[in-house]
């Protein structure tokens, strides 16, 4: 397990006069699915942040494959095998849906021909072959998340990132999600790791669970484990979800380091 | 969405803001390298009596001082030669420089600053409105000032005082020059104005010259306007194409860079009518490369740097500047010479470097031979009306003096 | 009838000019959201180049002159660009605003405030009769190279990796890099690209105009600028679009507007510019909202 997986350690991310990420450890095997939750504003989002680039760590390593990629840029986490997505789906809505698809895959440094040809062969697993011309702006939702997934899935991450993949889905659609994730995470054997406010999905998916509160670990372990926790219960005091959390509205995204 | 639309105004106003700005410095010019040029004294020998001070607060740098700064160098060559000869009243003339940077609101700054040096006698930048600061300056403190070539008549007694001269020649003057030379030596009967409007000078010199040329039985064709940065005068070449009879004059109102658009665009599309334009148009370096073989292009001029001037004197200066530096492109440099020799002439007839006792004399010269240059002054009027003015002709992009003539009839300089 | 044909050509001549000024614009707009002032000194260095080289021939002359351009915009995007990239709107705009004056600055004090003529494509300078049409050689050269330049943009934004990874990373700058898009390789391209359209520019303005000035940038940017609010900030077929009506517009009122109103032309232009933003405030072609980026 040591060698393939990414190990965050003792990562802090401080704003002025916030401590969004506090001494958080965080390790990802391969293959495994790891859910991250925790009320707003936990620090959830600027976790995944420092793990992939967008925003310095204040203090702390993190190692991929025993590899320290701290301070590393964006893309060059992204081709090394870190694929993420961000809270909204975030199409390029002027390119088409093919070349949303496409763009993973040259970005990871595939030639034009292979990522076309990867790009066709997603879109037809995912049965979106007829969407592949139109613009990404004009999709429906449902096809607009299933094109974010595939865009990421091109760059053929060893480890996926998820950041409320299931926001805004009404329960048929986020159940298809889950199944979705752990096919992928079958087929591709990458290592997942989803931010949801939707325990459902959480609870059907993961086989860790990792809860974030004032930007420290409160709670790691099964979900069973997590549940029981007094510590989660008492952070989810008054904002308690479970089940109802599929009506919950879509969380504006926090403006995060720019 | 609405992020977005709120960032987008943001935006577009500081941009907006930004761009204004631009182009209010690039109206003045505006331009903050170079050093002040402080004292750069340029006095020769130590004089036993203390020297004669000639303060110049001119562009050193920035846009302006393409004009100012071949004035500077007649200015400096004009002392060597005075200073060589014994001075004035006995005393050597020494030198001060400030620099307006080519900002209107730096004038005054640089006119107290040549004051502060002690200058009996001013130089400013060759323009009414840049010109004005350091000159008011001048005449706050009862000295001499001299813009070398303002073409303005409100450079002297009306707009800032008694004390302030200008070499230059009035916009009416030179049409008036321009179209009687067309009319009376041409035979020309056909003429078109085509007016850069960004200069009250050019606004004077087009309707004058059609005031002029009317009254001589002339005939305009018709007439049209563009902007100096004006990219592109294809529709104005278009209008004259489409008169149905080539003009046999155009009266081009404009100096660089627009002007030479202009002439190039014209001659590009084949109009091969005869094109009068004045001094700012002097020089070979706006067409050169561009419209190698220019002809049929005419300017008047106070004097000819191109070395067959009338007076033999200006020519000998033209060869003393042109081996100390090179072929000067404009007879600002001429005036920047004979700047110094006003100077030389009042304080001598005066015995005197007092201001009004110079302006005593300057105000009752008629035609005073001043280095070269035949002056007239009245009490009324330092702008000389009665200039011998050069009519020079580019032929195959060579200079050529084609005729000396004053102007006939004297138009109205102010609210006409 | 010829002579509104004629007045046709000239604003056809004139709006691919303008497009050329307003495309290097859009450009880094798109990707930086950066309006570049000193796009127009990039012309200025065109121009120069263009009076100081001789080259044997007119291509050596004109191909040394397209690289020094490109050269001279990467390195302005590395020295002055670069350091500043995803700061706040404002401290970009003064940045740019402060390379354009330093350069002329530069310019007035290395060469000099008066202008240098220029000669080049002079052969281009001749006109041909089509009917009673009279046509010179350099609108149609100006007009042509324009749309080629376009066509090759389109080309290169559809069909490249680059080009796809551009136009990506100017919708959404940081979802572009998580996907494994370069920041500086996207940058540094559309600098280049910025550069070469700068360029032709320079190339097109000098053989028209005759003049290269310090100050000749301005004119460039003021164009580009008012092309790409007119057009829609963002989009660059709105950027090409409103370079073309600035053109039209131009010289449709200097053909029609009486005598004693010409010379309030440009004041007209632009109360025709603010009327179109009143009714269609993204500009003609409204592009997707300006993000924040990286
Ligand atoms: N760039 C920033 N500057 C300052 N504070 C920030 C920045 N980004 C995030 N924060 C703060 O850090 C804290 C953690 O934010 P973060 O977005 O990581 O929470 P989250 O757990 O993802 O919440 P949510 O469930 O709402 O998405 C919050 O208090 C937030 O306001
Ligand atoms: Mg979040």
């Amino acid at each position: 397990m040591s060698a393939a997986q990414i190990r965050a350690e003792d990562i802090s991310v401080h704003f002025v006069g916030v401590k969004a990420v506090d001494g958080v450890d965080l390790t990802l095997g391969y293959g495994e699915i790891l859910g991250l939750i925790g009320p707003n504003g936990a620090g959830k989002t600027t976790l995944v942040n420092a793990l992939t680039g967008f925003q310095e760590p204040t203090g702390g390593r993190v190692f991929l494959d025993d590899v320290e990629i701290t301070g590393w840029t964006p893309h060059a986490i992204g081709r090394r095998g870190l694929g993420r997505t961000f809270q909204g789906i975030r199409l390029f809505r002027e390119l088409t849906a093919f070349e949303n698809v496409e763009l993973g895959a040259l970005g990871v440094g595939a030639s034009r021909k292979e990522a076309r040809m990867l790009a066709t062969e997603l879109l037809e697993r995912m049965h979106l072959r007829d969407r592949a011309d139109q613009k990404a702006g004009s999709l429906p939702y449902g096809d607009e998340r299933r094109i974010g997934l595939l865009r990421v899935l091109a760059m053929k991450p060893s480890f996926l990132l998820l950041d409320e993949p299931a926001a805004g889905m009404n329960e048929g659609e986020s159940d298809d999600l889950t199944t979705a994730i752990g096919e992928i995470r079958n087929e591709f054997g990458c290592g997942v790791l989803v931010i949801e406010h939707d325990m459902r999905v959480i609870m059907g998916l993961c086989e860790r669970i990792q809860v974030l509160d004032y930007g420290k670990t409160i709670s790691l372990g099964t979900p069973a484990e997590v549940q029981r926790d007094p510590a989660v219960i008492t952070a989810y005091l008054g904002t308690k979800r479970g089940a109802s959390a599929a009506a919950a509205p879509e969380l504006p995204e926090v403006p995060d380091a720019s | 969405m609405i992020r977005g639309s709120r960032l987008h105004a943001r935006w577009l106003l500081l941009a907006m803001a930004a761009l204004a700005l631009m182009l209010g410095s690039a109206a003045c010019g505006g331009d903050d390298s170079g050093d002040d040029a402080g004292d750069t004294s340029q006095s020769t020998e130590a004089a036993t009596e203390d020297p004669i001070v000639i303060g110049s607060a001119v562009a050193l740098t920035g846009g302006l001082s393409a004009f100012d700064l071949p004035a500077v160098a007649g200015t400096e060559i004009a002392i060597e030669e005075i200073n060589a000869s014994g001075g004035i009243l006995g005393r050597q003339v020494k030198l001060v420089k400030a620099d307006t940077k080519s900002d209107i609101n730096q004038g005054a700054r640089a006119g107290l600053e040549v004051l502060e040096q002690g200058a009996d006698a001013m130089i400013v930048t060759l323009d009414y409105n840049f010109g004005g600061g350091a000159a008011r300056e001048a005449q706050k403190a009862g000295k001499v000032v001299i813009a070398p070539g303002a073409g303005s008549a409100k450079f002297g007694v009306q707009g800032i005082g008694n004390m302030a001269y200008t070499l230059g020649i009035a916009a009416q003057t030179d049409s008036t020059v321009a179209a009687e030379w067309g009319i009376e030596k041409k035979g020309f009967k056909t003429a078109y104005l085509l007016l850069d409007d960004v200069t009250d000078y050019d606004k004077d010199q087009c309707s004058s010259f059609k005031q002029v040329w009317t009254e001589l039985g002339g005939e305009i064709l018709g007439e049209d306007t563009f902007k100096n940065n004006d990219t592109s005068v294809a529709a104005q070449v278009t209008r004259i194409k489409s008169l149905g009879q080539e003009p046999d004059l155009i009266m081009l109102c404009s100096f660089p860079p627009g002007g030479a658009v202009a002439v190039k665009q014209l001659r590009d599309a084949d109009v091969n009518s005869a094109i009068i334009s004045n001094g700012a148009m002097d020089g070979t370096y706006w067409f050169e490369d561009s419209i190698p073989n220019l002809s049929g292009f005419y300017i008047t001029a106070s004097a000819s740097v191109w070395g067959d001037d009338p007076s033999d004197r200006i020519n000998e200066f033209v060869e003393k500047v042109t081996a100390k530096d090179k072929q000067p492109q404009s007879y600002f440099t001429v005036l920047g010479y004979i700047a110094v020799y006003t100077f030389k002439t009042a304080m001598e007839q005066a015995n005197s470097t007092d201001g009004a006792a110079m302006v005593a004399e300057m105000d009752t010269w008629d035609k005073e031979d001043i280095g070269g240059l035949a002056l007239t002054f009245t009490p009324e009027q330092h702008i000389d009306t009665a200039r011998e003015e050069r009519i020079i002709e580019v032929n195959n992009g060579k200079h050529r003096v084609v005729d000396v003539r004053a102007a006939k009839k004297q138009l109205p300089l102010f609210g006409s | 009838m010829t002579e509104v044909l004629q007045y046709v050509i000239d604003g056809a001549a004139l709006g691919s000019l303008y497009a050329l000024f307003a495309l290097g614009i859009g450009l880094i707009f798109g990707i930086m959201n950066l309006i570049n002032f000193a796009h127009g000194e990039l012309v200025m260095v065109g121009g120069y180049v263009l009076v100081f080289v001789s080259a044997p021939s007119t291509i050596v002359r004109v191909t040394l002159m397209i690289v020094i351009v490109i050269v001279f915009a990467l390195v302005m995007e590395r020295v002055a660009f670069r350091p500043v990239r995803g700061a706040r709107a404002d401290t970009l705009l003064v940045t740019s605003f402060a390379v354009s004056f330093l350069l002329q600055s530069l310019a007035i004090v290395l060469i000099g405030a008066l202008q240098k003529s220029v000669g080049i494509l002079s052969s281009l300078n001749e006109s041909f009769t089509v009917g009673e049409l009279s046509i010179r050689k350099l609108d149609v050269f100006t007009v042509a190279v324009t749309a080629g330049l376009l066509a090759a943009l389109v080309v290169f934004l559809g069909r490249t990796r680059l080009g796809v990874q551009m136009r990506a990373a100017a919708e959404d700058f940081r979802m572009a890099r998580a996907l494994g898009v370069r920041a500086n390789t996207v940058i540094a391209t559309a600098f280049a690209l910025s550069g070469l359209l700068a360029a032709v520019a320079a190339l097109i303005l000098v053989a028209q105009t005759g003049v290269v000035s310090p100050t000749m940038g301005l004119t460039v940017v003021l164009a580009a600028f008012i092309a790409t609010i007119v057009g829609g900030l963002g989009s660059l077929t709105g950027a090409v679009l409103g370079g073309y009506v600035l053109g039209a517009l131009t010289v449709a009122l200097q053909a029609t507007l009486p005598l004693g109103y010409r010379p309030y032309r440009d004041a007209f232009v632009f109360a025709i510019v603010v009327l179109v933003l009143i009714l269609r405030p993204q500009g003609l072609i409204s592009s997707r909202a300006v993000v924040e980026r990286v």
